[in-house]
């Protein structure tokens, strides 16, 4: 059998695919049997199989190919914080720095 | 000649104790105390009274810092040299901000503490002359 989401060569009847972890069917949640997509009961049980679980079916077969939601940052933003981190790295630099005793003598005056 | 400035050494290490007495005298600092630590020596400064201090900056019982600070509030004419190791900006800073006069890093050469000691005369000449 095809992997609905990747289409990976699965064995026949298999819950899962071994290629993208996508569920071959409906898993009944109450005795964990699977469904095919187009069923409406449990063939098992005979639970009503939610239309959440077929949307989560749905969902999960087009994740591979929706982006992930990130941040974008303008060219400014980006100018502000590389100008940030500089003070930040010179004022670390400033804190930590051991003088010599000439430094010292300069200090002492 | 022999000055007339009593002078207070504290060090934990007995070894500095003695090549500063030794260094001291050359100088012609005559009267010369030791302290093995922070503890002893503000003991000794209020009994022995010194114009100034040479003072190691990490000791056990009682740092230097502490110790400095004890001597600029109970007596701020005393004249401090800090001797000590440390050398970090904030380090130092503590100890000037805190009242110490000089500050010699060890290890110095004796050419470095011959020119400190020169400018400690000069400032304990200046303040007994104010006096």
């Amino acid at each position: 059998m095809v992997c609905i989401r990747c289409n990976a060569e699965n064995e026949e009847g298999a819950r899962f695919c071994t290629a993208c972890g996508a569920p071959q069917g409906i898993v009944c949640t109450r005795c964990g049997k699977l469904n095919r997509l187009e069923d409406s009961y449990c063939e098992s049980c005979g639970l009503t199989l939610a239309s959440s679980a077929q949307e989560d079916a749905s969902a999960s077969a087009s994740s591979l190919t929706t982006p992930v939601a990130t941040k974008q940052y303008t060219a400014q933003e980006i100018e502000d914080l590389l100008s940030l981190r500089k003070v930040l790295v010179k004022k670390e630099d400033a804190s930590s720095k051991t003088l010599s005793q000439e430094d010292i003598d300069n200090l002492f005056k | 000649m022999a000055l007339p400035y009593r002078t207070l050494v504290v060090d934990d290490s007995a070894h500095m104790r003695m090549l500063l007495t030794k260094l001291l005298k050359r100088c012609g600092f005559e009267f010369v105390e030791g302290a093995e630590n922070g503890k002893v020596g503000l003991e000794k400064f209020e009994s022995f009274k010194p114009h100034v201090v040479f003072l190691d900056g990490i000791m056990p019982e009682m740092d230097g810092l502490t110790v400095l600070r004890v001597i600029k509030s109970r007596t701020p004419e005393a004249v401090v040299v800090i001797t000590s190791s440390l050398s970090e900006r904030e380090k130092v800073l503590q100890f000037k901000e805190s009242g110490a006069e000089f500050y010699l890093m060890k290890p110095f050469e004796e050419a470095k503490f011959m020119e400190t000691a020169q400018k400690v005369i000069s400032t304990l000449d200046n303040r007994s002359k104010d006096v």
